[in-house]
């Protein structure tokens, strides 16, 4: 699906990396040499798949129609406001998970 | 107190006003170094200085004070009398008497001590808006009084709101009403976070819980590569490594 006309401008691109992330390039690389083969446009679906795991049922709390949820979902997932403001919740939640 | 006004205004009428040649005649016997002849004067126009008192009773002070302070204005206006100049004392000594309670009136009725300068500032505007006001029957922006006043836009506003006055935490909420909340108690705290707000965050945090627990392996590998939340490469007890990664890297050895 294509993004819509001047969205990029005023809203970055549809991902972010935070300053210590890899690029989908290098994620991928990294990925396949771990065994797991896949090139830069799997690793982005791969990401996107995931954000939106997260970003339904936010959707869903706000009270979004049901027939529009996945639309919505992959909407809220690509936008890179949401994935700012998850990078801090996922870094605790993916620690803690961890240590569990 | 009203009691010792009262007697002060029934004593002041009873000193007679000067004429020019008597202003004359005291302010010679002054320079001679005449006590009584000081007194006499400043006696005679107390009256001069309640007067221009009176104009600045709304102004947050009481009257006492404004009354006190005038006639340090006006002593001091009849020690710097010049009698050669050939002006009536009152003329002289009005511009001594206002300076000294306007000084007063400024200091005293503002919690917060203003420059001198920025006081000056402040009433210039005003009397420009209210000049204004006067002949163009509307006031002017704050534009063109920034402008008039020769600073800038931001500066005329910062100054102009520093003399918004103060509130007492203590007073009623509801002007006129005594009995009703204290003002304290109706403000925000700005360091609390709101309750709605903060149930709202636990509510996030628990789907967004939930949520990642659902995540495959290599969802999470994905994310945790893209925004760099990083396994500790040398913490084998919080990040133990997994069945998985011993075979690949068995493989990879083998390959060796």
């Amino acid at each position: 699906m294509s993004m819509p006309k001047g969205h990029k401008s005023t809203h970055g691109y549809s991902t972010v990396a935070s300053d210590v992330g890899l690029g989908f390039r290098e994620i991928a690389e990294q990925m396949t040499a771990d065994g797991d083969e896949m090139n830069h446009a799997t690793a982005r679906n791969v990401l996107l798949r995931g954000l939106m795991k997260v970003s339904r049922p936010l959707v869903n709390l706000h009270g979004k129609s049901v027939e529009n949820l996945d639309h919505e979902a992959w909407r809220v997932a690509s936008d890179p406001r949401f994935q700012q403001a998850m990078i801090d919740i996922f870094t605790d939640e993916l620690t803690r998970r961890k240590k569990q | 107190m009203a009691d010792t006004l009262t007697n002060f205004f029934k004593e002041v009428g009873h000193h007679n006003l000067l004429t020019r040649e008597d202003e004359a005649r005291l302010a010679q016997r002054i320079e001679a170094g005449d006590k009584r002849a000081r007194d006499i004067f400043i006696q005679s126009n107390l009256r001069l200085a309640i007067s221009i008192a009176k104009r600045y009773m709304n102004k947050g002070c009481s009257f006492e004070d404004l009354i006190q302070e005038s006639n340090v204005g006006l002593i001091k206006a009849v020690d710097r009398f010049d009698w050669r100049r050939g002006f009536k004392f009152s003329t002289y000594a009005s511009w001594w008497i206002r300076q000294s309670v306007r000084r007063h009136v400024t200091d005293q009725s503002c919690n917060i001590r203003m420059p001198a300068s920025a006081n000056a500032f402040y009433y210039r505007a005003k009397m420009m808006i209210q000049d204004y006001t006067s002949e163009f029957g509307c006031p002017p922006n704050d534009d063109e009084v920034a402008e008039f006043m020769g600073v800038s836009l931001n500066k005329y506003l910062s100054l102009m709101n520093t003399y918004r006055g103060t509130l007492s935490l203590d007073s009623s909420a509801i002007p006129g009403d005594g009995d009703g909340p204290r003002l304290h108690e109706t403000l925000a705290d700005d360091n609390h976070q709101d309750p709605i707000e903060a149930i709202d965050r636990e509510k996030v945090v628990a789907i967004v819980r939930q949520a990642l627990a659902t995540l495959t392996p290599r969802e999470e590998k994905v994310i945790r590569l893209r925004f760099g939340i990083a396994e500790e490469p040398d913490d084998d007890v919080n990040y133990p490594i997994t069945q998985e990664e011993i075979a690949v890297l068995d493989s990879r050895l083998g390959g060796v």
